[in-house]
């Protein structure tokens, strides 16, 4: 599915959740903005732990928050860090459940550093369709 | 580094065979080759709380780093049709092998090599921005 969407917005948000981020072990904050093809934002930051495997990214805190809103549906995500970091492949292997071309918008608190898609990201990726044999 | 392409694919159709695999029916064994010549090897391992699921490539590489071993040449991964990791097990190559060679394995034995950086763009970890 190909949407308009408003990429500075997304990023905007993105960078507003990434304020919100519980990071006192990495320091490292990130925020993300997912886009709903009905025009919904969900926000998310990343919430560290003791237990580092605990710890959940921001990309994922937003498409939770999204799925157990009744929402599947993504066009797009908006991911802010310091250092236009990209989305790890937990995230990326997350995001390609639910759309294996969504748009992914790497920003900064500053300006948005580039657009890519998941699959650009996550070649030949894992999915869904590899367990249809059950 | 030369290596035995299909010892290495061997290895990993054998450690399928240990795959515990009762909710996905997915079965996946893979063996790493170390710099050293030394190949460690794990099976997916699955769990009724199913994030508690361990990857057979993850596992390889616990085995090996557990071991003391951090130089890594070549990854085989074995399942049914010669699948690509997951995005998880993608982190964990990013994070000690981003220049690994892979090899797909299909339960026949026939072998795909590719190297990492064809199943992972713009990493996180390895090359900051």
């Amino acid at each position: 599915m190909i949407a308009r969407y408003d990429a500075q917005q997304l990023a905007r948000l993105a960078v507003e959740a990434a304020q919100r981020a519980y990071v006192p072990y990495s320091g490292y904050h990130v925020g993300a903005a997912l886009l709903t093809a009905d025009g919904t934002i969900f926000t998310g930051c990343n919430i560290e732990n003791a237990a580092y495997p605990a710890i959940i990214c921001a990309e994922r805190t937003a498409i939770s928050k999204a799925v157990s809103a009744g929402q599947r549906d993504f066009v797009a995500i908006a991911v802010c860090t310091d250092n236009a970091g990209t989305p790890c492949g937990i995230c990326r292997q997350v995001i390609n459940e639910f759309n294996r071309t969504l748009s992914v918008i790497i920003t900064t608190p500053e300006q948005i550093a580039y657009e890519t898609t998941l699959d650009a990201l996550l070649p030949r990726a894992f999915g869904p369709e590899k367990l249809e044999h059950k | 580094m030369d290596f035995d392409r299909h010892a290495l694919a061997q290895r990993a159709l054998d450690a399928r065979r240990n795959a515990y695999a009762p909710y996905s029916d997915y079965p996946v064994g893979s063996a790493l080759l170390t710099t050293s010549g030394a190949i460690y090897t794990a099976a997916s391992v699955e769990n009724a709380d199913y994030p508690a699921t361990i990857c057979a490539p993850n596992g390889a590489f616990l085995n090996a780093v557990s071991e003391g071993q951090r130089d890594f040449v070549a990854l085989a991964i074995a399942t049914r049709d010669g699948d690509p990791p997951c995005g998880i097990c993608r982190q964990v190559i990013t994070e000690f092998a981003p220049n690994l060679t892979i090899l797909l394995v299909n339960e026949s034995g026939t072998i795909e090599e590719l190297p990492f950086a064809a199943v992972m763009a713009r990493p996180f970890g390895t090359h900051p921005a």
